[in-house]
């Protein structure tokens, strides 16, 4: 074989893939569409633009009066292409000042008023372009114009510290999270008494054409008595946002000192709408926050939770009316710190996120928890930002001395229990057990597994149970795939599956899978798994996938019984 | 900066409109046209630009912008011969933009360096994985090159594009485009333990 023919090889097999149903493409064509009219449309008073047509374009854009949907006249959009630039804009706008409140920490930018009179000076457009910026004249003029960051933090760390016991809030641009009209927005922000700014982030979403998400301030009232300050996260005036001081909902603090952490009773976004649905959404985040507060506690994480996260399953079924309100984090658990969350063989880092989906009506849609396994997988220390298949999580790793998983997958933990594979039936599902001396752990091959060729299985052990890991190196027909393949068999028993493709590392997301637990019981011994894979794409498409599935007992100290299709969660000790 | 604002979104050869390309007809809605690019390319653009970004869900959010870039000036974009190649110009150029930007890349990078690629040879008979641990290893291999290379590498051999073509996607002339693959065939070699072929043309 040809270095040639090798790469091709590679390429084609091992590039991912990309699902693409027809209620799938029609989704996105519509959003895309939506969001290209949107773009040309006029928006009065609605900061919250800003935030979607950061994720529109990518750079400079001025929302301003142009006109009604369709209506091609007044320019509305200033980039590198438009033919004048900003100032083009800013003129039709009559903008009388330019209030850059933020930037990019590059030579030349100043933060401050910037009289149009004067136009902006190369090095604020050169600003602009670089930073992927997003300008906001979307009130009617002359307005202020925020200017929306990719990286705040960045921006933040370049200003004064807070005072006065004002936060500093520097906006950052959304990112989309999948298909739906859902985004997760960023901002810096620099609470008094910090040593620096944090990175925020919070899930916005769009619902019919309001743009639910905006700049925000965060008001912070000073140390007092030697206790905790008092955060309280406000929208901008005529935002759409409801603060409740109550509330902790839809938000994200990655880095922030514990102690705010801690007082963030008050401290934090509300949003979107009916105040009936913050009951549920208060008792369902004070019940997560008690499991992460317990882990926390208990020892069982090596440092403290570090990482909280937003996420929007893509997968799941929203509606147009469904409010997302709840995308809750979690902790960053090194892999094997943490029995039964995912501390399965395969050694990486795992991220919690807890969706939640309010119907209109203030019932819970769905609650559920994916826990996928992330892009960056060790120990890095510095910020990162990963993406999940459900998720959008902006994460500071620890490092984890503890990190050594192969361990695990090759049954060398003292005190863990390999339990033996048990007997399954060779039907057409079935992955029946064989022994392979090659292998650390006990080998299945498989018989005949029609969806999906699994030529290879490894069954080991996590500190969680029994893991399978399913090698399939055929193409896979085209299955409908769904949240809903990802169930449990009789409710007593917690799954999680992730796929991955390209290496260990990497988590494959497009690709469902479906395991359907025939039969299990909380002997571990008796357990049986049959796994069916299921993808959903382009059946032209071949790939490679792996299959990890970490089982894990109801009853089994330290096993999270997360909620899945339902099931209610809780913690077994 | 440079390369920041030359990342124009003017459609050159392959997507531009030949002279006397008539438009598209006036009865054909402009939802269903731009429907049917959706439906026919977004996939691949995403599997393509997945491969540069190192990360599905980026490759979704870059592909998604172009297209929107595309519907918002579907009046023009939509009368060019190949739309597709218009958005796929696009969404390159910003995967590649994004690569080199991300300042966490070389942290990624010297992760992914450290691995052993080149062990995996295909699948046989005894060994079935083997394919899968090849195919790793490639993936690997090309994710370690610069972003330029990496493009390059990704339009000629996954989509096929000879090197005029994955010029005028990259926006570079047809000799750079044949450095990038040039280099980046010699670095993939010694990563994969190949000797290197003839470069392609």
């Amino acid at each position: 074989m040809t270095l040639d023919d090798r790469l091709r090889s590679g390429l084609r097999t091992g590039a991912p893939v990309v699902a693409d149903d027809p209620v799938t493409t029609a989704t996105i064509a519509s959003t895309v569409r939506q969001r290209g009219v949107r773009r040309r449309r006029r928006r009065q008073g609605a900061g919250g633009a800003v935030l979607a047509l950061a994720v529109l374009t990518g750079t400079v854009v001025v929302v301003g009066p142009g006109g009604d949907e369709g209506d091609d006249g007044a320019p509305v959009v200033a980039g590198p292409t438009a033919p004048a630039g900003p100032q083009r804009v800013l003129d039709a706008l009559a903008v009388t000042e330019l209030e850059v409140v933020c930037g990019t920490p590059v030579d030349g930018v100043q933060v401050g008023v910037v009289p149009v009179s004067e136009p902006p000076a190369p090095p604020l457009d050169v600003a602009l372009l670089a930073s992927g910026a997003v300008v906001d004249a979307s009130a009617p003029a002359p307005v202020d114009v925020t200017v929306v960051v990719a990286d705040p933090l960045a921006w933040a760390a370049t200003v004064a510290p807070p005072a006065d016991g004002r936060a500093v809030v520097v906006p950052g641009q959304a990112r989309r999270l999948g298909a739906d009209p859902v985004f997760a927005a960023e901002a810096a922000v620099w609470c008094p008494g910090a040593e620096s700014p944090v990175r925020a982030a919070r899930a916005v979403t769009a619902v019919g054409d309001r743009w639910q998400a905006n700049p925000v301030e965060v008001l912070a009232t000073p140390l007092a008595d030697g206790g905790e300050p008092a955060v309280t996260v406000v929208g901008r005036p005529g935002a759409e946002l409801v603060t409740s001081p109550d509330v902790l909902l839809a938000e994200l603090w990655n880095d922030v000192p514990t102690h705010v952490c801690r007082s963030a009773e008050s401290s934090t976004f509300a949003s979107f709408g009916d105040p009936r649905m913050w009951d549920a959404a208060v008792a369902q985040h004070q019940a997560f926050q008690a499991q992460v507060d317990r882990v926390a506690q208990g020892g069982r994480v090596a440092g403290p939770p570090t990482l909280v996260a937003h996420a929007s399953d893509r997968s799941m079924a929203l509606d147009a009316s469904d409010v997302v309100i709840g995308l809750h984090a979690v902790t960053w658990y090194p892999a094997g710190s943490l029995p039964g969350l995912r501390a399965d063989a395969i050694g990486r880092q795992v991220v919690g996120v807890d969706v939640r989906c309010l119907a209109p009506d203030g019932t819970v849609r769905a609650s559920r928890v994916w826990w996928e396994s992330t892009a960056v997988w060790s120990p890095i220390g510095g910020g990162q930002e990963l993406w999940t298949d459900h998720a959008t999580v902006a994460a500071d790793v620890q490092p984890d001395p503890g990190f050594v998983p192969d361990e695990l997958l090759k049954g060398e933990v003292p005190g863990v229990v390999v339990p033996p594979p048990s007997p399954v039936p060779a039907d057409s599902t079935t992955i029946a057990p064989t022994t392979d001396d090659s292998t650390s752990g006990p080998v299945v091959e498989s018989t005949d597994v029609p969806l999906g060729r699994a030529v290879r299985a490894v069954v080991g052990t996590g500190v969680c149970g029994p893991v399978a890991e399913v090698l399939v190196d055929e193409p896979i027909p085209p299955e409908p795939a769904t949240s809903q393949d990802i169930r449990t068999g009789s409710g007593s028993v917690n799954v999680t599956v992730a796929m991955r493709r390209g290496s260990f590392e990497e988590l494959v997301l497009p690709v469902r899978a479906a395991v359907d637990l025939a039969s299990m019981s909380t002997d571990p011994s008796a357990a049986r798994v049959v796994l069916r894979v299921r993808c959903g794409s382009d059946p032209s498409t071949t790939y490679d996938a792996t299959v990890g599935l970490a089982l894990g007992y109801e009853g089994e100290p330290g096993w999270s019984v997360v909620s899945v299709a339902g099931v209610p969660g809780g913690w077994v000790s | 900066m440079d390369g920041m604002v030359r990342v124009a979104l003017e459609p050159t050869e392959e997507g531009r409109a030949t002279p006397g390309t008539p438009a598209p007809p006036p009865e054909l809605a402009v939802g269903d046209a731009f429907d049917a690019l959706v439906r026919d390319h977004r996939a691949r653009i995403v599997r393509t630009v997945a491969l540069v970004v190192g990360d599905v869900g980026v490759a979704e959010e870059v592909a998604q912008d172009a297209f929107a870039r595309a519907f918002a000036s579907w009046r023009r974009v939509g009368g060019y011969d190949a739309p597709d190649a218009w958005v796929r110009r696009v969404a390159i150029r910003d995967a590649v933009r994004r690569s080199g930007r991300d300042r966490r890349r070389p942290e990624r990078e010297a992760l992914a360096g450290t691995r052993d690629a080149g062990t995996g040879r295909g699948a046989t008979a005894s060994d079935p994985a083997g394919g899968v641990a090849d195919h790793l290893d490639v993936v690997a291999a090309v994710r370690d090159l610069p972003p330029q290379q990496r493009a390059a590498v990704v339009l000629h051999y996954l989509d096929d594009l000879p090197v005029a073509a994955v010029a005028d996607a990259l926006g570079c002339s047809a000799s750079t485009a044949k450095v990038h693959l040039h280099r980046a065939r010699r670095t993939l070699a010694a990563r994969l333990g190949e000797e290197p072929d003839d470069d392609p043309r």
